[in-house]
C-alpha cells in the first residue's frame, strides 16, 4: 500500500509514559519510531501525575532496607485480583518490570530512587514498601527546543520530588531551595519521568509530532499497516512497516464511552481533557477483543471554584485532607462510611457502593469536615496553615450549623462527630479501623505516634467542609493483549500489526490499585514489550 | 517583595490621560485577566482577575481601597486577596512629560535578595506562560516617541504573598507582575490615545 504522507517502522500513538517507553525499546530493537500527539504538549497523563512506577522486586528496594520475591509479589496481586486478574500477564509483569526499569536507567539519563511508601495494602500477604520507585530531579531545559513542549502538571507546580518528601530532609518550602531549583530549570515528579523519557527520544532521533490526532486504522489483509490521522483540520495517512502501538490514555473524558461502559455514577476526570477513547475506539473497529471496560484508576477528589486545567474544571488530588488528624468523610446522612486514609482509589470503591434498597448511591455525595484545629496545623489542598479561610470551605460555628450548611442531616453528624471523637482520642476507630496499616499513617503527622498520626478528634470549632468527589486518573479498560503486548481478536488470535500498552490496554489488575504507580509501572512495562514486538514485527509472518 | 515600576509616555495631554484614569470602569477591563469588578463606593471595590500558568487558571478576588486621591495627578491604593493569602499596594501617576524622553519604558531598579535569579526565572516563568518557540526571551518593550511632550503616565505595584506558601509564591509572583504591567500599559495607553 503505498501513498503515505509520513511513514515509520512502528507508529505509536500516544506520549505519555506507555508511548515513550514503547518508543524507545522499539528503537532500541532496530526500528524507526513516531510518536503522534494529538494536543500540542508532550507527556500524557504520566506528565501530570506523580510519576511514580509500582515495580515489585525492583533493583532499588534495598536502599529503603527492602526485599521482594516474584513470589511475594504475585501473592500480593493475586490477593487484591477479587478474581479479575489476568494471572498470565501478572506474571509477564512481575518478570519483567525490574528490567525495564533497568533499561530506562542504562538507555535514558533518568535515575529512580526507592521510596518508603507501603504498597496500599502492606498488611495483606505479600505486601511491601519499596515497590514504588520516582525518578530524581531532572534538568528539564535540556529538553532544548521542546522544553515548552512538556506537559506541566496543575498538581505539582513547583520543582519537588516525592524523593524529597520520603527523605524527610527536605524544606520544600525552602524559597532559596525551589528558586535555585527553577533558575537550573529542574522539575520533579511526573514532570521528571517524562521530560528523561522525552529526552531520550529526542537524543535518539525518535519523531515526535504534535497536533496529530489518530482517528482510523487502516487495515489490508487482515493486517494493521497504518493509519489514518487529523493535523490542521487536514488528513494525513501514516505507514506502520512493522506495527502500530496504541498507547492514547484511557477514555474517562469521553461521556458517552463513561456512560456506556463504567458502571454507576461518572467519574470526575483528573487526567489532561485529551483522553476521549480514540485508540479504544480505532482497536474496536480493528476487531479487538475487550477487557476490564467496567473498571478505572479512581482518585478520591475536590475541586476549588474557578480553577480550570485546559479549559476544564480541575479536579484536584487529595491526601492531607483524608490522612491527616481531626478529619472525616461523611455521606449526606452525616455517618462515615469509609476508613478515610485508604488509598484514593479504595476511599473511591467505597463511594460507588449501590444501596439495592434505595437504589441509590449514598456515599457517591461526600464532604470532608475538619475542625479549626486541622486548619491550624495541616494543608487543605492549596489553603496552608496561616491563611485566610476561603470562601470553597463552608464554614459555621457548630457541627449542626454545618451540617444544615451542606444539605447533611445534622443528628446523623452531630452523633458521627461524638462517636468519632470519643474513639480517636483513645486511638481506636473500631467502625473503619483508620489507623491500624501502615499506609494509613504514611500522609498523617508524622511528629505523632502510631495511630494518632492519623486520628484526632475534631472538637475545636468553627468547623469546615468541602464536597468530595469520586475522581478518575484514568479508565483502564481497552483492547486485551497477551504477553506481547499484541492485540487479541475478538474472533481468535491476533490483531496482526496492533499492540497495546497503558490506560489504553485492558488492565490486567482488574479493579485492584496494588500500591503507589500502580498505573505507571505496567504501562512502561507493557510499553516496553510493545515496543519490542513491534519492532520485530513478529505478527507480520 | 515582587514589585514592578512602569513608565509610559502617552500622545495625550495629562488632563486627558487623568479623566482616563480616573475612572477604574475605562481600564478595568484593560488589565491582563480581567473577569469584573465591583464598585462598592468611591474608595472600595473587589476585582476578580483570571491568573493563568502552565495550564491552570484560576480566578481570585481581590479587594482594592484607594486611599490617597490627589486629582489631577496621582491615586494611590491597596490590594487584599479574599481567598488568598497576599497584600499589596500601588500608585497611578500622571504627569507632564518632558520634551523628549529617551527610553521611557525602563522599568526602575529592582532591589531584593533574589535579584540574580531573576532572569533565569523569567526564562522558566515565560516557558511555562508561553506555548511556542521564542518563550525565554521578555517581551519586548515598546519605547515612547521622544520629543512629543505629551503625558508620563507611572506605575508602581507591590504585591506580597504571605501564609506557609508565601516565600515560593513570591518567587513567581515577580515575573509575572512584569509580564501584567507591561501587557495592560500597552493597553490603556492604546484606549488612551484612541
Amino acid at each position: 500500500m503505498a501513498d503515505w504522507d509520513l511513514s515509520a517502522d512502528v507508529i505509536v500513538i500516544g506520549s505519555g509514559s506507555a508511548g515513550l517507553s514503547a518508543a524507545l525499546s522499539a528503537q532500541h530493537h532496530g526500528a524507526s519510531v513516531m510518536i503522534l500527539e494529538r494536543s500540542d504538549k508532550l507527556g500524557g497523563t504520566s506528565a501530570v501525575s506523580g510519576g511514580l512506577p509500582w515495580i515489585p522486586n525492583n533493583n532499588h528496594m534495598h536502599e529503603v532496607g527492602a526485599s521482594d520475591t516474584r513470589e511475594e509479589a504475585l501473592t500480593y496481586l493475586r490477593r487484591l485480583s477479587a478474581g479479575k486478574m489476568d494471572d498470565a500477564l501478572c506474571e509477564t509483569y512481575v518478570d519483567t518490570a525490574a528490567d525495564v526499569i533497568r533499561f530506562l536507567e542504562k538507555e535514558t539519563e533518568l535515575e529512580f530512587v526507592a521510596l518508603t511508601i507501603p504498597d496500599y495494602h502492606p498488611e495483606l500477604e505479600g505486601g511491601k514498601v519499596g515497590r514504588s520507585l520516582t525518578a530524581r530531579l531532572f534538568a528539564a531545559g535540556t529538553l532544548g527546543d521542546l522544553r515548552p513542549a512538556l506537559r506541566m502538571s496543575p498538581h505539582f507546580p513547583i520543582p519537588v520530588s516525592l524523593a524529597d518528601v520520603a527523605d524527610g530532609k527536605t524544606n520544600l518550602l525552602d524559597p532559596a531551595l525551589i528558586a535555585d531549583r527553577m533558575a537550573k530549570d529542574l522539575v520533579g515528579t511526573g514532570h521528571a519521568l517524562m521530560a528523561g523519557l522525552i529526552k531520550a527520544a529526542q537524543d535518539k532521533g525518535i519523531a515526535m509530532r504534535r497536533g496529530v490526532r489518530a482517528r482510523q486504522l487502516i487495515i489490508d489483509n487482515g493486517v494493521v499497516v497504518g493509519l489514518e490521522a487529523e493535523a490542521d483540520g487536514k488528513a494525513l495517512r501514516i505507514g506502520a512497516r512493522r506495527g502500530v502501538v496504541i498507547a492514547s490514555g484511557g477514555f474517562e473524558w469521553s461521556e458517552q464511552l463513561v456512560k456506556d461502559f463504567i458502571y454507576g455514577p461518572e467519574p470526575a476526570p483528573l487526567s489532561p481533557p485529551f483522553n476521549e477513547g480514540d485508540g479504544l475506539r480505532m482497536a474496536i473497529d480493528a476487531g479487538a477483543e475487550l477487557g476490564n471496560m467496567s473498571e478505572a484508576w479512581y482518585h478520591a477528589s475536590m475541586r476549588i471554584p474557578g480553577e480550570e486545567y485546559e479549559g476544564r474544571q480541575l479536579n484536584r488530588l487529595t491526601s492531607a485532607e483524608r490522612h491527616s488528624p481531626g478529619s472525616i468523610i461523611v455521606n449526606a446522612k452525616g455517618r462515615r462510611f469509609v476508613n478515610e486514609a485508604l488509598s484514593y482509589h479504595d476511599v473511591c470503591l467505597a463511594m460507588r457502593a449501590l444501596d439495592p434498597l434505595t437504589f441509590d448511591f449514598p456515599n457517591a455525595r461526600a464532604w470532608v469536615i475538619v475542625h479549626q484545629g486541622y486548619l491550624d496545623r495541616y494543608t487543605f489542598l492549596t489553603r496552608m496553615p496561616g491563611d485566610p479561610v476561603p470562601r470553597w470551605l463552608t464554614r459555621a460555628d457548630s457541627v449542626r450549623e454545618l451540617a444544615t450548611a451542606i444539605g447533611v442531616d445534622a443528628d446523623g453528624l452531630e452523633q458521627t462527630v461524638a462517636r468519632f471523637n470519643e474513639n480517636a482520642a483513645r486511638g481506636v476507630d473500631p467502625d473503619f479501623h483508620r489507623g491500624e496499616s501502615a499506609y494509613d499513617r504514611y500522609y498523617g503527622d508524622q511528629e505523632r505516634e502510631g495511630p494518632f498520626q492519623t486520628l484526632g478528634p475534631l472538637d475545636q470549632g468553627p468547623y469546615y467542609a468541602c464536597e468530595l468527589r469520586i475522581g478518575t486518573i484514568g479508565t483502564r479498560g481497552g483492547p486485551r493483549v497477551n504477553g506481547k503486548a499484541e492485540v487479541l481478536s475478538n474472533r481468535g488470535g491476533i490483531v496482526p500489526g496492533l499492540y497495546a500498552a497503558g490506560n489504553a490496554m485492558a488492565s490486567f489488575t482488574g479493579m485492584s490499585y496494588p500500591g503507589a504507580g500502580g498505573t505507571i509501572g505496567p504501562a512502561l512495562t507493557f510499553g516496553h514489550i510493545a515496543g519490542r514486538s513491534a519492532a520485530a514485527g513478529s505478527n507480520r509472518s | 517583595m515582587p514589585a514592578v515600576s512602569i513608565e509610559r509616555q502617552v500622545a495625550a495631554s495629562p488632563e486627558q490621560a487623568w479623566a482616563f484614569i480616573a475612572d477604574m470602569d475605562n481600564w478595568a477591563p484593560l488589565l491582563t485577566g480581567y473577569e469584573r469588578h465591583e464598585r462598592f463606593d468611591d474608595s472600595r471595590s473587589r476585582w476578580t482577575v483570571r491568573g493563568e500558568l502552565a495550564g491552570l487558571t484560576r480566578v481570585a478576588d481581590i479587594d482594592v481601597l484607594i486611599t490617597r486621591w490627589e486629582a489631577p495627578t496621582a491615586i494611590a491604593f491597596t490590594l487584599e486577596g479574599v481567598d488568598e493569602p497576599f497584600t499589596g499596594s500601588g500608585e497611578f501617576s500622571v504627569l507632564a512629560a518632558p520634551p523628549a524622553v529617551a527610553d521611557a519604558a525602563a522599568p526602575a531598579a529592582r532591589p531584593g535578595r533574589w535579584a540574580r535569579l531573576r532572569t533565569a526565572l523569567v526564562r522558566w516563568l515565560l516557558s511555562r506562560l508561553t506555548k511556542g518557540a521564542g518563550a525565554g526571551e521578555p517581551p519586548a518593550r515598546d519605547h515612547a516617541v521622544a520629543g512629543q511632550g505629551g503625558t508620563l503616565l507611572r506605575c508602581n505595584l507591590e504585591v506580597t504573598a504571605g501564609g506557609g506558601s508565601g516565600p515560593i509564591m513570591n518567587l513567581l509572583l515577580g515575573p509575572i507582575l512584569d509580564t501584567v504591567a507591561e501587557d495592560t500599559a500597552g493597553r490603556i495607553i492604546a484606549a488612551i490615545e484612541g
